[in-house]
């Protein structure tokens, strides 16, 4: 059927099943052609299906490459990597990264085969890096961009054993955009690379190595395009429903319109005869309790215990209940709320742990007041604490 | 290998077409994940799903089943005469299949899995394998462990080329311990840069490594929950089995009321377990229960090294925690554990949701209060019998003689009183209807159409009708003795008590040497309660044919009894078992008559415990003790009713426990005794149910069910 969609939650998305993204990618691209970017969003957002439908659709005077980078555990397997890829690419069109065979050359005194870049250059990583970056441009004439996944899961690998290593990567490549304007960077990741630069900083780092990067948000998609994903997916699916736009509605209304929960909750519904709201409603709320379901959504409760201070533990959870029954509220609409507990008296800590909890997802802020970012969080919490 | 070799641990070994003839419940599911797989390979779309069962439940049966399906590549399939899946023949250039099964020992990295990976396509595919990549795979070995990872991904990448990878993979929760964060990382990687493989996986639970939001994989793989087996599936199964097998004894014993009663009680023991029906189905036809005890034994014997197996996939705290279910058997709750194990209350707690998780506990809660036990009985009894070599066995069987027996005569109950005797009645009429088929019964006249059409409608249930043609019968020939016959057991069965005497009257008077009709005049008079004239027509039933008459002899007894004869109804009784020592028909049915009959008779404890020792050595005497033990059993239900007070439920369990408390065939039936008082004294607490071993618990609750009815 037209548009019929197979429910893929977690999966890889073909790019022409990406649904709802076309704006978000649009402005991206616009970006991307004044600054390098980082796409920053809570893990199953879909950071990593945009970036790849980007790839796969970039116009003729773009050249992306997509990496995902988590296996990489040092430097120079990190441009081992890089240059793999130039190379893979570069022989397509019958060229070849010459300055770094060069290199190579000149260091081992042999001509340089294969795909391994050998153990006894590691330390002449940035080198090889850099002429890596100059054999691509100098071969083609599109502006490069790089997509690099799971940017702070590498770091994170690197800072483990090699902290200083982590950091000379970051200021390396923070050199190359600026010595390359051809050259872009898009970074994404599971973990927010703002963790692994806070913990490289505990070590003594003190750059801020990507403040010349634009951070985009992936927010949901809108109700629109949310309903059309459900329709396609209920399609694909093939699951009778008694209103199929009312319950595509229901569905993508129920769980904030984040696409990986739509992707889920059909896939849920897939077995039931005929789907009403009732059944909605009654896998929706199942899904948010049950400890059994792959939501796994106890985290966003978890995590506040295993993150976040003990004294601010009082703070986080009050915040969440208080907001949990609200729209929005200022922060002093909140502080006025929040004294009444007599475990949350400090408004300094208040504001520290409303900052958190913008950072960790949970809360949005519009303007001057505050709520929860994703619907289907303050659900769960409603369910859970009210 | 024979083509419908059944193998109950491995089923990786069977034949696709038998695979195929015993698959149940999961149609839908395969289905699904076959279109899956065909979308994997047609587009970019890449599927991770996760089937979660624990063992025993079904997973390897669901993978292999798939395997086979998307290897077949010629079109359609037929099975058994039956229009199967679409066959993804379309595939053949798509799609290629490594199936890594159950027991990968040797992965620990993900260069580990890269080479399991080779073995399995190797086996799959030998020419591509051997002609284009067996030497390059044989030189990795020359690497360093690094080096050799980056040169298998490349060459997995070629070998795959533009088709997709399926990789069947079981017990993916293992492979990911193995593989820790690391391996994890590279393995994720590798299925994102370039987007070639996807995976049909399995697991006992819902694993860390998939649903932590700090793994790598969180989120990544979709979990398809394995049901546990419904009656009616175990049912289908078995029927499944019975035909593969060809074994029409079996196929029809199933069907049979006793055949669902034995798959309802291993139904309970089983806890939903596929395996556990597969390997039950071989003796589920045995006639008796001294012919199941040695296969019962044996089987026990098979699975404990299965069951030992399922500890070893635990961790130790966890299979302290189980060991310590099995020596309670009951359910218990998190603070008695965590103090029995001398673990911390949020330690236990975590530890039984995961091994809730993974099947192996159930839980009930009450309020803040959670009670944790076995998922299964069998592993339990099984793990007992290493442990205590062979002391449980004998508290199992007479477990499972409370089960075979006890349906069977549960529905005897529900028979009576109006249908014991429309049992005997078609008994009778079938017998009729045969001799009336075979030409021994006279015919020939429509008033012998009319009563066989009569009995037919009464068969049918339709006793209105069945009456009206009784009395055509009779208005052609007033004499006609077997229309008088069935007009009045239809009567009986339309409950005009008093018109179906006076047609049996009127029966008598045309021939009075049938012992049928007298035995069946006595059975409606006792319902009238008149018993000195039901005692009488009992004994011109036996007076005419003593031999052959088992039933009116133990009737006669509970007439006896109900008329406070009691010496000469226990000195009968004594005599009828004499008499009838090989009868099996003796049964819980007249025991439980008996037993209710003394209760009723008084409420004074010293007579009851008299009459009851009394009863006791009789049955003591005669070898069949634990006839009696289910007759207590039954008994329950009448303690249960709202008209009986606390205090006499509990002077009868007491009344028992002094004549036999230290009797140890009594002690399943003391022990559900004890725990029905006990429940009724605290109006109907479940928790106290939960002080019996699962199985026991499920037999009670069916009985507590039953006191409105009794």
């Amino acid at each position: 059927m037209k548009g019929a969609i197979r429910a893929n939650p977690g999966g890889i998305i073909a790019p022409e099943n990406v649904i709802g993204r076309d704006r978000l990618i649009a402005d991206t691209w616009d970006r991307l052609e004044q600054q390098s970017i980082i796409l920053n969003a809570e893990r199953r957002m879909g950071k990593t299906t945009i970036i790849k439908k980007m790839q796969a659709e970039a116009k003729q005077e773009t050249l992306p490459i997509y990496r995902d980078l988590e296996n990489i555990k040092s430097s120079i397997e990190f441009v081992e990597t890089v240059w793999q890829d130039v190379e893979e690419y570069l022989s397509t069109k019958g060229r070849t990264t010459k300055k770094v065979k060069d290199f190579l050359r000149n260091f081992q005194g042999v001509e340089f085969q294969g795909f391994k870049i050998p153990q006894i250059v590691a330390t002449h990583w940035k080198i090889l890096l850099t002429k890596t970056i100059e054999d691509l441009l100098e071969n083609q004439e599109r502006q490069v961009i790089f997509f690099w996944d799971e940017v702070p899961y590498m770091l994170d690998n690197m800072s483990e054993k090699q902290p200083e290593e982590a950091m000379e990567l970051l200021d390396t490549l923070r050199k190359l955009r600026q010595t390359y304007p051809n050259v872009r960077m898009a970074f994404t990741g599971s973990i927010g690379l703002h963790h692994i630069v806070k913990k490289l900083q505990q070590q003594g780092y003190s750059n801020d190595p990507t403040n010349d990067m634009y951070p985009i948000d992936i927010p949901p998609l809108s109700l629109n395009h949310g309903t059309d994903l459900a329709v396609r997916l209920i399609r694909g699916e093939n699951i009778q429903t008694d209103n199929i736009t009312n319950i595509a509605e229901e569905i993508a209304n129920a769980v904030g319109c984040i696409p990986f929960y739509i992707h889920h909750l059909v896939n849920d519904l897939r077995f039931k005869n005929v789907v009403n709201q009732d059944v909605v409603t009654e896998a929706i709320q199942d899904s948010l309790i049950n400890p059994q379901n792959p939501w796994k959504m106890e985290h966003y409760r978890d995590r506040i215990h295993n993150y976040y201070e003990q004294e601010q533990h009082k703070y986080a959870l009050n915040i969440l209940d208080i907001l949990a029954t609200e729209s929005y509220l200022s922060f002093d609409e909140l502080w006025n709320r929040l004294a009444l507990d007599s475990a949350s008296q400090n408004q300094e800590t208040a504001r520290d742990v409303l900052r958190l909890l913008l950072k960790d997802y949970y809360l949005i802020q519009q303007g001057k007041t505050y709520g929860f970012r994703y619907q289907i969080v303050k659900s769960y919490w409603e369910l859970l604490r009210t | 290998m024979n083509n419908n070799f059944l193998s109950s641990f491995t089923p990786s070994l069977m034949s696709s077409q038998t695979l195929e003839a015993i698959f149940v419940q999961r149609h839908k599911i395969v289905e699904h994940l076959i279109e899956l797989v065909r979308d994997s390979s047609n587009s970019k779309n890449k599927h991770f799903r996760l089937l979660i069962g624990m063992r025993g439940i079904g997973k390897t049966h669901t993978i292999a089943l798939i395997y086979h399906r998307l290897k077949q590549q010629n079109g359609h399939l037929t099975h058994l005469g039956k229009p199967q899946v679409a066959c993804p023949h379309e595939l053949q250039d798509k799609l290629l299949i490594a199936w890594l099964k159950e027991e990968e020992w040797g992965v620990s990295s993900w260069l580990d899995l890269l080479l399991s990976i080779f073995k399995a396509l190797a086996i799959e595919y030998p020419a591509e394998y051997n002609t284009q990549f067996k030497s390059q795979i044989e030189n990795l070995y020359q690497l360093s462990a690094d080096d050799a990872t980056r040169q298998a991904e490349t060459i997995l990448k070629d070998f795959i080329g533009k088709k997709t990878l399926l990789l069947l993979t079981e017990n993916l929760d293992e492979i990911f311990n193995s593989l820790g964060e690391s391996g994890q990382k590279q393995f994720r990687a590798y299925l994102q840069n370039h987007n070639l493989i996807t995976i049909i996986a399995t697991s006992q639970s819902l694993f860390s490594g998939v649903s932590d939001r700090d793994s790598p994989f969180y989120g990544f793989f979709t979990p398809e929950y394995l049901a546990k087996l419904t009656r009616e599936e175990a049912t289908n199964l078995l029927t499944k089995i019975a035909e593969l097998q060809k074994d029409k004894e079996l196929e029809t014993f199933i069907q049979s009321p006793i055949g669902k009663d034995r798959i309802q009680a291993i139904h309970h023991l089983a806890g939903g377990n596929h395996r556990v029906y597969i390997i039950f189905s071989q003796f589920l036809t045995r006639q008796s229960l001294d012919e199941l005890v040695q296969p019962v034994m044996q089987t026990l014997d098979e699975l404990t090294p299965y069951y030992q197996a399922k500890m070893q996939w635990l961790s130790p705290q966890q299979r302290k925690i189980i060991e310590l279910l099995c020596d309670c058997g009951n359910a218990i709750t998190v603070k008695e554990i965590a103090q029995r194990c001398f673990i911390t209350h949020q330690t236990a707690s975590s530890q039984l949701k995961d091994l809730r998780a993974k099947g192996y506990v159930t839980a009930e809660s009450f309020g803040r209060e959670s009670f944790y036990e076995l998922q299964e009985p069998l592993m339990r009894i099984c793990l007992e019998v290493k442990k205590q070599r062979g002391e449980p066995i004998k508290l199992f069987i007479d477990f499972l003689r409370i089960w075979y027996t006890e349906k069977e005569l549960q529905q005897r109950l529900e028979m009576l009183p109006l249908d014991c005797l429309e049992r005997e009645y078609i008994y009778h009429a079938l017998k009729s209807k045969e001799e009336f088929l075979t030409g021994n019964l006279e015919v020939g006249s429509l008033d012998n159409n009319l009563i066989y059409r009569g009995i037919e409608e009464g068969i049918a249930e339709n006793n209105q009708k069945a009456l009206e043609l009784f009395e055509q019968a009779i208005k052609k020939n007033s004499n006609d003795y077997d229309a008088w016959y069935c007009r009045g057991r239809t009567l009986y069965k339309l409950g005009k008590v008093e018109e179906a005497i006076a047609s049996f009257d009127k029966a008598i008077e045309i021939n009075t040497n049938d012992y049928y009709v007298w035995y069946c005049r006595g059975f409606t008079l006792y319902q009238l309660d008149k018993l000195e004239e039901a005692l009488a027509s009992y004994d011109k039933a036996i007076q005419i044919n003593s031999d052959l008459f088992f039933s009116a002899y133990f009737n006669r007894i509970e007439l006896l009894l109900k008329l406070n004869r009691w010496e000469e109804g226990f000195k009968d009784l004594d005599n009828a078992l004499n008499r009838f020592a090989d009868a099996e028909e003796f049964d819980e049915e007249y025991t439980e008559g008996y037993i209710k009959i003394i209760w009723e008779s008084t409420t004074d404890f010293t007579i009851w415990k008299s009459r009851l020792e009394t009863l006791v050595s009789i049955y003591n005497k005669h070898q069949i003790v634990s006839v009696l033990t289910i007759g207590v059993i039954n008994h329950i239900p009448i303690l249960m009713s709202d008209i009986v007070s606390n205090k006499a439920a509990r002077n009868w369990l007491e009344t028992w426990q002094s004549i036999s408390g230290d009797k140890v065939e009594f002690a399943i039936a003391l022990r559900f005794l004890k725990t029905a008082v006990e429940y009724k004294e605290s109006k109907g607490s479940r928790k106290i149910l939960l002080q019996l071993p699962k199985e026991e618990r499920e037999l009670l609750e069916e009985l507590l069910a039953e006191k409105s009815n009794k």
